[in-house]
């Protein structure tokens, strides 16, 4: 079996192999990736940073470090609001538990109520006669 | 029509499990997070790929988050051989040639092209592309055990 060659192999990347820029990136990163933990919304951020890394490659290191920048000023502006966040995350999770565990009780409670509501509104027009005494006539 | 005991049981019954579903799904919960990679030809399908390489090679690669939270992820492609890839466990020992980072939210996935260029050339050579993803507690970037491979060879004359 031929022997490979591989130590004499080489692969030239077209691309450079360190990721230009990558550094500030990660910072950037670090940010969105406690941010999105806790369950926020970073989607835009993170398709601005995803353009900063590919600008960073187009070596437009300028432009990439102001995207960079107001990603991470955002951020840290969510980050603020995390407490508020977390708080009305909760808050409506507990009100929507607490509607669903009282659903069964209050059906339980109002259905017979309104069922009985129902009936006699839908016969709001009958008439009771009086057809005479029980066992009138014999 | 009069509403018995019974119905209004069964009723209630239907009631009761239906909210107990709807607490159910609203109840924050972990599922097992995973990342995944694949490699797609450079029409970005599944088959066509090269396998003699004279000239520079063209393929995508697919990469996938379902974390839980939003991740930064780096495909690095390494040269390998028949006997000599990576495991689960452990990355292949080879220097990078080529890596991207791309950062995606929870359920998002990217298709990466990629563009090598083989100097010299060689039978079975493994194209091995490792998935790493950076672990923000830690500072580093971490390998997944996700990879894959396509082994070429390749012809005298490439550029």
């Amino acid at each position: 079996m031929r022997r490979l060659a591989l130590p004499a192999l080489a692969l030239l990347a077209c691309a450079a192999l360190a990721q230009p820029g990558e550094e500030r990136v990660v910072q950037a990163f670090k940010l969105l990736a406690q941010l999105s933990a806790e369950g926020v919304d970073v989607s835009s951020q993170v398709a601005r940073l995803n353009r900063a890394l590919e600008l960073y490659r187009e070596n437009r290191t300028s432009e990439a470090d102001a995207l960079v920048a107001g990603v991470v000023r955002d951020s840290e502006a969510l980050e603020l609001q995390l407490p508020y966040y977390r708080l009305a995350r909760w808050v409506g999770l507990g009100a929507s538990v607490a509607a669903l565990a009282a659903a069964p009780p209050l059906f339980y409670y109002l259905f017979p109520r309104l069922y009985a509501l129902a009936w006699a509104y839908a016969r709001r027009r009958w008439l009771v006669r009086r057809v005479g005494r029980r066992g009138a006539g014999r | 029509m009069v509403l018995d005991d019974e119905v209004l049981a069964v009723l209630t019954a239907i009631v009761t499990v239906a909210s107990a579903i709807g607490i159910a799904s609203l109840i924050p919960r972990n599922p097992e997070p995973f990342v995944a990679i694949g490699l797609l030809s450079e029409r970005g399908v599944i088959g066509g790929y090269p396998r003699l390489l004279g000239e520079p090679v063209r393929l995508r690669v697919f990469v996938a988050n379902h974390l839980g939270e939003v991740a930064m992820l780096k495909v690095v492609a390494k040269l390998g051989a028949r006997g000599r890839l990576p495991t689960s466990e452990a990355p292949l020992d080879a220097p990078p040639v080529w890596e991207r980072a791309v950062i995606l939210g929870h359920g998002q996935n990217a298709t990466i092209p990629v563009q090598l260029v083989v100097e010299r050339e060689g039978l079975n050579v493994a194209l091995v592309f490792e998935l790493w993803a950076y672990d923000a507690s830690r500072g580093a970037w971490v390998y997944t055990g996700r990879w894959c491979h396509l082994y070429v060879n390749v012809t005298r004359g490439a550029p």
